[in-house]
């Protein structure tokens, strides 16, 4: 059974909360946006074999999931970033999955955080 | 800590809005901007204490921006952190490279966040506190400057050249140098001939510049009246002493160089050897014998002079230590030996001032302050410069006092201690005619004066002084005299009439003795020879004895004419 | 540039001891060694054995020790001078105020 430890630094999660107080919510739906957003031009740019717009995507969405803490979702971005840097795109379409599977159970649980 | 005015550069927004938001709520203020180029105009408008600047942005990255922006900073100081997820040292220390302050990894955390921004305050703040203590010494350095120019100016109108300029004068001074306690001083005698002083004062800077204008105003002053430079050494010596505190002083070399008698009187007091250079080219080494002025109280200064007989062309060089002291690129310095070579090796048609400026010039070539040496040489002349009132008397009326009489009194408690001949000589010397004989004014005054005083008043008998014994006994018992003076006076008065062109001084004195017989001795050849009157029959036109002959009345008269004109 | 000090004969004789350059850089230090110490002294001695070179400042330094210690009534010898300084010495008179050794 998956927790959300797993997932996120917890403790860090907390911190980013209690920092950003009532604009917690404006940040979770920043971060949802521009996620929805960059996931489709990931795939676009592997599917070009892009590497310099694939590297950068990846690092946006990598320092963006590390800011809110989910640190499973930051490591595979740095994975697409090296892949990005090294210029070896083969088989990253794994990779890529993952980032995307990844990603929906980050974006469900940021939702079930919002203040209603 | 207070408020800070903080630039985020970032353009990822999640990031911005963090950071934003940790940074206001420790209570700064905030800018954002998105891009490289927007920072550096972020920089420009916005002026934050601090900046947050991410590493890879579009347009330009932070690298590039930071340069820019350090560069527009110029001599401020603003702290740049990078915001940054690169965790490799290299990459790290290119950030630093380009003139980044620090870095900040994420995930951000706040805590570390806030200890950076504080500790960063604290060093801009140390930073302007430098800034402004710099500017505030160079301020204060610029005014000291200027006060010291001032104070230059002042010194110049006080210790003005005197007769530096004269024909038988050379010197080197250097334009600052009464700040290095250096003092050069030349004053033509009423009479003919001149004074000469080199000052050197302990210390640098305006303490020891501030002794020499009382040293100047006595100098010039006094000469000017016709005083002995004895009595010259003596004030300035009880002038110095009084006002410089314990531990200053003014080492000194003075010199009466009398035209007339062909003759140099020298004092020195704490300078080194000087040279009397004479014409066959000999040597004589002139050495201080004395204390320096302002050290000794005036009861036990001496104030002896050394005679030097000067031919025509003999000249004498004087120096302060500085000339010894002056060093060359090594450290070394020109030293006595240096110097004497010169001396030594000085014949007719080698120029030994000049030699002495080229080897010094040599000397010091390359290395810091080459012009701080002080340097006369003064030259026996045939005879005194004269002055050129002369010619002013024809061209029109003068002011001044034409028409006076005064009289002035002296009681015996005065008598003993009062010399009453410098204000007599001021006096007449206010009427522009007189000023050109101001020496044989004083001749005729001291004379008639010490006539009076030492025939009339204390009664000794002036045939004693025909002989070298009677001499020193005269003296002796003048000095008896003088000690038990109890009563007696002598009354001088003084009275000019003239048309501003030509005039009268009328010279009478009076004192308490008894008289003599002048009647009996008119019509002798040499009459009153013991009293020394022929020398003034030269300056007066008519000299005649009144009353029981304790009254004697000279009278001058100005223009000389020709026939009486003396040299 | 050392200055030391040290009293003798039951604390009536203070012997000042400059070594290396006696210049202005000295001032504070010379001036310590015989204000600070207790009025019984009435014989100063000052060591230059250790000493290269006197400037004005210096001997302004000397003047103020005398000063201090009675002025005309004084009872100060300077002792071990070199020759550059026993010559700096002569041509500023000092031997008229101070006991030269």
């Amino acid at each position: 059974m998956e927790s959300a430890a797993d997932h996120f630094d917890l403790e860090s999660f907390e911190m980013l909360k209690d920092v950003m107080e009532d604009e917690f919510d404006d940040l979770i739906q920043v971060y949802i946006e521009d996620s929805d957003r960059r996931l489709p031009q990931l795939q676009q740019a592997l599917t070009a074999a892009d590497a310099a717009e694939l590297r950068e995507l990846a690092h946006s969405f990598k320092g963006a999931s590390s800011n809110i803490s989910a640190f499973t979702l930051t490591e595979l971005c740095r994975q697409l970033e090296q892949a990005g840097r090294d210029e070896q795109l083969d088989e990253l379409e794994q990779t890529l999955d993952q980032v995307v599977s990844e990603y929906c159970w980050v974006k469900n649980f940021l939702q079930s955080q919002l203040s209603l | 800590m207070d408020a800070i005015r903080i630039l985020i550069a970032d353009d990822n927004q999640i990031d911005r809005m963090v950071l934003s938001r940790i940074v206001r709520n420790q209570g700064h203020e905030v800018y954002e901007v998105a891009n490289g180029v927007e920072a550096i105009e972020g920089y420009s408008s916005f002026r934050p204490d601090l900046i947050l600047m991410d590493v890879m942005m579009p347009e330009m990255n932070g690298k590039e921006a930071t340069r820019h922006i350090k560069a527009n900073a110029g001599e401020d100081f603003v702290p740049i952190i990078f915001l940054t997820s690169l965790t490799d040292a290299q990459s790290l220390a290119d950030c630093l490279g380009s003139g980044g302050d620090d870095f900040l990894s994420k995930p951000y955390n706040p805590t570390i966040l806030q200890a950076k921004i504080s500790s960063f305050s604290r060093m801009r703040q140390m930073h302007q506190t430098l800034q402004h203590q710099r500017d505030m010494i160079a301020s204060n350095n610029e005014h000291l400057m200027h006060e010291q120019q001032v104070a230059k100016a002042v010194f110049d109108n006080v210790a003005h050249d005197g007769c530096l300029s004269a024909d038988n004068i050379r010197y080197m001074l250097s334009p600052l140098s009464v700040f290095n306690g250096d003092v050069l001083l030349a004053a033509q005698k009423p009479a003919g001939g001149m004074h000469v002083l080199l000052g050197d004062f302990t210390g640098h800077g305006l303490p020891a510049a501030i002794g020499a204008m009382p040293l100047a105003e006595i100098f010039y002053g006094m000469t000017a009246k016709g005083f002995a430079i004895r009595e010259i050494l003596r004030e300035i010596n009880l002038k110095l002493k009084g006002i410089l505190p314990v531990g200053f002083f003014c080492c000194a070399v003075v010199v009466d160089l009398n035209i007339e008698r062909k003759n140099a009187s020298v004092w020195m007091g704490g300078v080194p050897d000087c040279y009397l250079l004479r014409n066959n080219g000999k040597v004589e080494t002139l050495t201080s014998r004395y204390l320096p002025l302002g050290v000794l109280s005036n009861e036990q200064f001496n104030d002896d002079l050394t005679e030097f007989p000067m031919a025509e062309g003999d000249r004498l060089f004087l120096w302060s230590d500085g000339i010894l002291e002056a060093r060359n690129q090594n450290g070394e310095m020109f030293g006595e030996q240096r110097l004497r070579h010169i001396f030594d090796h000085a014949h007719a048609e080698l120029d030994v001032f000049e030699q002495i400026q080229q080897q010094l010039a040599q000397f010091t070539a390359g290395s810091e302050r080459d012009d701080d040496t002080t340097l006369i040489e003064v030259r026996m002349l045939q005879e005194s410069i004269r002055t050129d009132l002369d010619m002013h008397l024809d061209s029109g009326p003068l002011s001044g006092p034409i028409d006076w009489e005064m009289e002035y009194r002296l009681g015996p408690d005065t008598l003993k201690n009062f010399n009453p001949l410098p204000l007599m000589i001021h006096i007449m010397m206010e009427v522009p005619g007189l000023r050109a004989m101001g020496g044989q004014l004083y001749t005729v005054m001291a004379e008639l004066f010490s006539n009076s005083f030492e025939h009339g008043v204390l009664g000794l008998d002036s045939s004693l002084k025909n002989s070298a014994d009677g001499f020193v006994q005269y003296y002796r018992e003048r000095e008896k005299q003088l000690q038990v003076l109890q009563q007696g006076h002598i009354h001088i008065t003084l009275s000019h009439q003239g048309d501003g062109r030509s005039g009268a001084l009328t010279i009478r004195i009076e004192d308490s003795g008894a008289g003599f017989d002048y009647g009996g001795i008119q019509g002798q050849k040499n009459p009153y020879s013991g009293r020394g009157i022929p020398l003034i029959s030269q300056v007066c036109e008519s000299l005649n004895y009144l009353g029981k002959g304790n009254i004697v009345e000279a009278v001058i008269r100005w223009p000389v004419s020709p026939d009486k004109r003396t040299h | 540039m050392t200055v030391q000090a040290s009293l003798a004969g039951n604390g009536r004789e203070l012997t000042i001891k400059i070594d290396g350059r006696f210049d202005f850089s000295a001032h504070q230090e010379f001036r310590d060694a015989y204000e600070g110490v207790s009025s019984q002294v009435n014989c100063y001695t000052v060591d230059m054995g250790g000493t290269s070179y006197l400037d004005s400042s210096a001997l302004g330094m000397l003047l103020l020790l005398r000063d201090h210690a009675g002025g005309d009534s004084a009872d100060v010898t300077i002792v071990n001078c070199n020759q550059d300084v026993r010559k700096i010495l002569t041509i500023s008179n000092f031997e008229q105020l101070f006991k030269i050794q």
